[in-house]
């Protein structure tokens, strides 16, 4: 009885020796150390020539050519957010969506995709291939629709002479299984 | 100690050997980067105000009473308004009074004598410092001196610019 459990007992030390293994020098030893530099990849993206996280546009400086105002926001006004990301100082490749925040906006301002107001922004998914263009450019078009109904004339009296605001996130994540 | 816990026991030790191995490594996040726009403005508002220029004492050539109505596209601060404009002046009889109206404006403009005047449409451009002075003539059916209530609306709207 004593044997077999001393056996067993033989076992098991040489069981853990050989799967964890514990260091042993043998009598000559050498060792090398070297000392290397590796250059880490590059992931500055900019945003508008800007590498801050948050940035500010003013919505006047994007109206584009109307019958109201071409200074102004108002009734009738519409406009080209334009956001250029530049991927050249990017050494991955990179997956990227544009979102909106929590809008607070008259009824009749809308944002859109296409320059004919026809299709509503809500999000947007690309990707940045290292193989690609360095540049990606895109507009969010918006709209503040002329509508002259009692309904439309008093949702845009609550927003005249008010801030308002579009909040947009762009979120970049480097692309698994991107690389060259 | 018998044989079949001893190989349940080994085989437990090398799974919890490679379970160790296969989480213990090093684990790499990947690159993320999030921008926070702010998209941001101010709307503008329409800035019509109105003056009623009455002293009682305005008689016109025809020999009507009138009074003045000034329509200005700025404010007391000389704001003036961002929004084009687009305005008419609407004047109605109060109370029991029973008056006929008519107006006439600098550029010569006038209309018929009527219970309920509206002008014609006029415009005032955004940016642009600008009043407009209309004259509103009362005449009553009565030849005698009588007093006359009325409203004068003036109705301002964003047009095009």
């Amino acid at each position: 009885m004593r044997l077999k459990k001393g056996v067993a007992l033989l076992y098991f030390i040489i069981l853990f020796i050989s799967i964890f293994g514990i260091s042993t020098l043998s009598k000559y030893k050498s060792s090398s150390k070297a000392n290397q530099t590796i250059e880490t990849a590059s992931f500055k993206i900019k945003l508008n020539e800007d590498t801050k996280l948050t940035q500010s546009i003013d919505l006047k400086n994007t109206i584009t050519p109307n019958n109201y105002s071409d200074k102004y926001l108002m009734p009738g006004t519409n406009g080209n957010i334009s956001l250029v990301l530049d991927f050249s100082e990017v050494d991955v490749s990179t997956d990227y969506t544009i979102s909106l925040g929590k809008l607070d906006l008259p009824n009749n301002l809308q944002l859109y995709i296409d320059d004919t107001f026809t299709t509503e922004f809500t999000s947007l998914n690309d990707i940045y291939d290292i193989n690609d263009s360095k540049t990606h450019t895109h507009n969010i078009y918006w709209k503040w629709h002329y509508k002259t109904d009692e309904e439309s004339n008093k949702d845009d009296n609550n927003f005249m002479n008010k801030d308002l605001s579009i909040p947009i996130i762009i979120k970049a994540n480097q692309k698994i299984g991107g690389g060259n | 100690m018998k044989i079949k816990t001893l190989v349940i026991l080994s085989i437990f030790i090398i799974i919890a050997f490679i379970s160790i191995n296969s989480f213990s490594t090093s684990t790499y996040s990947n690159y993320k980067k999030e921008f926070n726009v702010d998209v941001n403005t101010h709307s503008e508002d329409i800035i019509c105000n109105v003056e009623i220029d009455n002293p009682n004492t305005y008689i016109s050539k025809d020999g009507w009473a009138y009074f003045k109505v000034i329509v200005k596209n700025y404010d007391e601060d000389n704001n003036i308004t961002k929004v084009p404009i687009k305005y008419n002046v609407a004047v109605t009889n109060e109370k029991e009074s029973n008056a006929s109206y008519r107006y006439l404006d600098s550029f010569g403009n006038k209309n018929d004598f009527s219970k309920e005047l509206i002008t014609q449409d006029y415009t005032f451009k955004a940016d642009e410092k600008k009043e407009q002075t209309i004259n509103i003539e009362v005449k009553t059916n009565s030849m005698k001196s009588e007093q006359v209530n009325f409203k004068v609306d003036v109705n301002c709207y964003q047009t095009e610019k």
